[in-house]
């Protein structure tokens, strides 16, 4: 069933399919596939979407699951819920509090996870805040990387200029009860930044102006240019200052 | 060792640069992708550079981010953007057309004190003709003359600079669609570019000299 609110609303309740165009509100209560591009200002899928092409919006919101089949951008992004994307996707700021799938490359200004993120290439912001689990099978670059580990995660490589990665001190109920908590660290083959602190992490190679190495580090190489602190509680095979 | 490729350690060691710094302009498109060189090295992969390119390209970030935002950089260094400003003294260092051909537009034009993508165009195409040795210095200001008058209408559209030759007198010509083009047998072609062909060859030798 579809209606068609005012000129230039899209509302999509129960269980339909529709083509794609250009609105200025998009709403998907129910059940809801849209075969073709989507432009809006505003698009909200409460219940069970599949987008079979592109969406561009300003406001996103997704409290149910979402499937978008192409790229994404849209300039502010919350997701609560479950969402795949199988195309790029660009914004300004983005919010995940839930599971979030993407098949390509992600960039924008701020990420804010709390919840579980899959990235299978390079995420490329100026800050990232990430609480939860994630794998970037890519480079993560941003200015500012806040980790904070409540799951096994992982990533190929991190650069910027402050990375930290803490284990969770404060648990957040609904995250853990979410992720599997068996291992609570990071796995990654290199991370450079001019500052960079671990916890928890298992690194090949860590390079950095000021490097901390915290309890729980394994780490095989460090360089270092200004200084270097390593906890009891890290192993550190090999580390040079330059 | 490759002789051509830096290491990412050497060069921030050489141009004084941090991490930050590095993956920030690379976030901003300043250093293009493929510049990223991945190579296996004892301590596991590293990532070179090509050294000359790379050295040029920071040293002109680095002078020019005080004055300009990054994004305003990004524009300057990307050579889709055809926005580009070059000071006469770098145009003519770096080879880009001979310096006479910068003198007969001046003659013609007045001082160029920097030179607009527009005007690299006209320069280059009337450098180009010359070249081809069918066209004189007072001949070749026909063409400037003809491309700053008609050349901005043509906007977007394909064209090409013909120039034609008879009984010792040129006519200029800027045509569109030129793919059937017939001349009386006393005519003769002098001069027949593709502008289009002609502004990749012109945004790569900008490019390659680090604008």
């Amino acid at each position: 069933m579809m209606t068609r609110e005012t000129k230039g609303d899209l509302v999509l309740s129960g269980n339909s399919e529709t083509r794609g165009g250009s609105f200025i509100k998009v709403a998907i209560n129910g059940n809801g596939t849209i075969n073709g591009d989507v432009e809006c200002k505003d698009f909200e899928c409460n219940g069970s979407a599949k987008i079979d092409g592109d969406i561009t919006s300003q406001y996103t919101v997704i409290n149910g699951s979402t499937n978008i089949q192409g790229n994404f951008s849209s300039d502010e992004i919350n997701i609560h819920g479950d969402s795949t994307i199988e195309g790029n996707t660009l914004f300004r700021s983005m919010e995940i509090k839930g599971h979030t799938r993407l098949k390509q490359f992600l960039k924008g200004d701020d990420i804010f996870l709390e919840g579980i993120l899959k990235i299978a290439g390079d995420c490329e912001v100026e800050k990232a805040e990430f609480n939860g689990a994630f794998t970037i099978d890519g480079l993560l670059n941003a200015d500012q990387v806040a980790i904070t580990l409540h799951g096994k995660s992982s990533v190929k490589e991190i650069g910027g200029e402050m990375i930290t990665v803490k284990r969770n001190r404060y648990p957040i109920l609904h995250l853990d009860k979410l992720i599997k908590t068996l291992s609570k660290e990071l796995h990654a083959n290199l991370i450079e930044g001019d500052v960079v602190k671990l916890e928890y992490t298992k690194a090949k190679v860590v390079r950095g102006n000021t490097v901390e190495i915290g309890p729980g580090c394994e780490v095989e190489y460090i360089e270092y240019s200004s200084n270097l602190q390593v906890s009891e509680k890290a192993v550190v095979d090999k580390y040079k200052k330059l | 060792m490759d002789e051509g490729l830096i290491s990412k350690k050497d060069l921030l060691e050489q141009t004084d640069i941090t991490y930050g710094q590095l993956y920030r302009w690379k976030r901003k498109k300043l250093i293009p992708d493929d510049w990223f060189i991945r190579k296996s090295t004892f301590t596991g992969q590293e990532t070179f550079f090509p050294k000359e390119k790379m050295i040029e390209r920071i040293n002109r970030i680095k002078e020019l981010k005080d004055h300009l935002s990054l994004d305003e950089l990004a524009n300057a260094l990307s050579p889709k953007k055809k926005d580009i400003k070059i000071s006469k003294k770098d145009f003519i260092e770096r080879n880009i057309v001979s310096s006479n051909a910068v003198t007969i537009f001046e003659e013609q034009f007045g001082e160029l004190d920097t030179i607009t993508f527009q005007t690299s165009l006209y320069l280059y195409l009337f450098d180009k003709s010359l070249e081809t040795g069918e066209v004189g210095w007072e001949e070749g200001k026909q063409i400037i003359q003809t491309l700053h008058d008609h050349f901005p209408k043509l906007e977007e559209k394909r064209a090409s600079l013909v120039v034609l030759r008879k009984m010792g007198v040129v006519t200029v010509l800027l045509v569109t669609n030129p793919d059937d083009l017939y001349v009386d047998e006393k005519t003769k072609v002098a001069v027949l570019l593709d502008i289009e062909t002609e502004l990749d060859k012109l945004l790569n030798s900008l490019v390659t000299g680090g604008f």
